[in-house]
């Protein structure tokens, strides 16, 4: 028997991925007070901040992406039959509401990276030299514009995730994403354990 | 309001060069939005704080 599982906790994340999700978290913030400040008027250096944290979040989200699809089961994060007849039962390792919220995140965020990435081209750096005549000024303004409406809806995505974070009744999901563990009581209010086995994740 | 931000090209065609960072207190509205309506219902309704009772 495991040392959680002998004092009464059931492991929901581990360290690995609690040290993704805080990666991820503080890397979102730095790209976000880097793209909006400038624009709301506080004028500082961003632009290198802001690409090299881009690189940082690119090398966690396909880190994550890797460890999801051949360390993990990926079906926990995936709306399934009973997520639809039944949104309101206890669900597996997640609710249907944080399975849609990941699937809208994890667009937004692919779609910033996807176009950053190309959006580098556009700038010099200590390794490359920019090169604008990659795409029509269309299409960059395409590209610019898919960056833009991510990196936008991307602050209400976060605003509704910190609102949920500090919720009291959403507190064991939060401090799981600290500690690693939820009581085993919060397992058995929370969760169909016929849809969510901890020690098989 | 502009949905994009436009800028005029050397050929002097009008270009599209992103999308309009004036949206941005839209995406801020729609943040607030859901938070009030979730904390209101959560109040209205408080039987539905946990879904599995």
């Amino acid at each position: 028997m495991s040392s959680l599982a002998a004092s009464g906790r059931v492991e929901r994340h581990k360290l690995v991925d609690r040290i993704y999700h805080w990666v991820m978290a503080v890397s979102i913030l730095v790209l976000m007070a880097t793209a909006f400040l400038p624009i709301l008027g506080w004028k500082f250096e961003w632009l290198a901040i802001h690409w090299i944290t881009g690189l940082v979040l690119t090398a966690v989200v396909v880190f994550h992406i890797v460890r999801s699809l051949f360390f993990q089961r990926v079906m926990n994060m995936v709306p399934d039959g009973r997520d639809i007849t039944h949104p309101m039962a206890p669900p597996g390792k997640y609710s249907i509401a944080q399975k849609l919220y990941h699937a809208a995140v994890a667009v937004l965020i692919l779609c910033a990276i996807g176009s950053g990435l190309l959006m580098l081209r556009h700038i010099d750096t200590p390794f490359w030299k920019r090169n604008p005549y990659w795409f029509s000024d269309h299409g960059w303004g395409v590209i610019y514009s898919l960056h833009d409406f991510a990196a936008m809806a991307l602050i209400t995505m976060v605003m509704i995730h910190i609102y949920f974070a500090i919720r009291p009744d959403e507190w064991r999901l939060t401090r799981s994403m600290f500690r690693g563990w939820m009581t085993r009581a919060e397992y058995a209010d929370h969760h169909d354990p016929a849809r969510w086995k901890p020690s098989k994740d | 309001m502009e949905l994009f931000r436009y800028a005029t090209s050397v050929y002097g065609d009008r270009e599209i060069i992103g999308g309009s960072f004036d949206l941005i207190q839209y995406f801020v509205a729609a943040g607030v939005a859901v938070i009030l309506v979730h904390a209101i219902f959560k109040w209205v309704m408080p039987s539905h704080n946990n879904i599995a009772h």
